[in-house]
């Protein structure tokens, strides 16, 4: 894992590939690749499938450039590409993605154990980004836009075509299995 | 634990938008255990925000192929749109010969019906 990387000013280039410069969408490509093949692991929770994900996602903003109006920073535009790549890939593969909305979820016996306290070193970060593989990937992709990405619920239920109430059961239900498995994770080092 | 701890406890970090918030509000502040669990749930949220600024690396064959999906797309798009310019010159040909043809037609009844 890298941390994030400074970014040049995306305007000069946005312009020159909105006029059909290759080298410079290129350029862009470069730049953005990591921000958004994250994204796309995160939503998707596999590294092939995600790289396939960014492929398309960088494909379908080049054909759409010309209609890019510059409204919003062009990391956020390709983000929105991104949720909207993998959302196609999800349908295509709808019936691997299960979505146990009703599946229970093991509460932990007591309160005596804080995984918050470990949760101040950078490892468990790492069992953070190993617990949110481990939701369906509907939850996963409402916690990550919602709770990584700072999007909010309206936005995340627009692009996962899902109702506001639905995404917000979701998140509640990805925290707090989340939780529940940090929980247990602290417990058994115990 | 009380009855109130445990439908917060069920709403979890939610409940900010839930129409009983007022309620939830009041009890919160007075109870040490709701307390503790909003504020876990804060904790982990701010983990959770604090993944934005780590980025996986991209596989190094990234660029590559999206520049070869953008030719290949190009290519497709100006082949699709060389066809249609060629079925729309076709057509139009197509057009002018019938227009021809039907004016040849009238002009030779109308010499015909002068003849008669």
């Amino acid at each position: 894992m890298a941390k994030g990387r400074v970014k040049s000013d995306d305007g000069e280039l946005l312009s020159r590939a909105r006029a059909g410069d290759r080298v410079a969408f290129s350029d862009l490509v470069r730049i953005h690749q990591h921000e958004v093949f994250t994204l796309a692991v995160r939503l998707v929770g596999d590294r092939e499938l995600a790289a396939d994900v960014s492929q398309e996602a960088f494909v379908r903003a080049w054909r759409a450039l010309p209609k890019f109006r510059g409204d919003a920073k062009f990391s956020t535009w390709i983000h929105r590409i991104t949720v909207n790549a993998a959302w196609t890939q999800r349908n295509k593969q709808r019936k691997h993605w299960a979505d146990p909305i009703d599946e229970a979820f093991t509460e932990p016996a007591t309160e005596s154990i804080s995984p918050e306290r470990a949760a101040e070193s950078a490892a468990i970060q790492e069992r953070l980004q190993e617990a949110l593989h481990g939701l369906s990937d509907l939850v996963r992709s409402v916690v990550v836009l919602k709770d990584i990405y700072g999007w909010s619920h309206g936005e995340v239920a627009e692009h996962l075509d899902i109702s506001v109430a639905a995404a917000k059961v979701r998140l509640h239900r990805g925290r707090k299995q989340l939780r529940t498995e940090l929980w247990a994770e602290m417990k058994a080092e115990q | 634990m009380r009855a109130t701890c445990l439908l917060l406890r069920s709403l979890g970090p939610s409940t900010d938008t839930s129409p009983i918030a007022a309620r939830l509000e009041a009890h919160t502040s007075t109870c040490l255990f709701c307390q503790a669990e909003i504020a876990r749930y804060g904790k982990l949220r701010r983990q959770l925000a604090a993944l934005a600024d780590f980025v996986e690396e991209a596989p190094a064959f990234l660029v590559r192929d999206v520049d070869q999906a953008i030719s290949h797309s190009d290519s497709s798009a100006t082949a699709d749109a060389r066809e249609s310019h060629l079925g729309r010159v076709v057509a139009g040909a197509g057009a002018v010969a019938a227009a021809a043809a039907g004016a040849a037609a009238v002009a030779v009844w109308r010499n015909s019906k002068a003849a008669v």
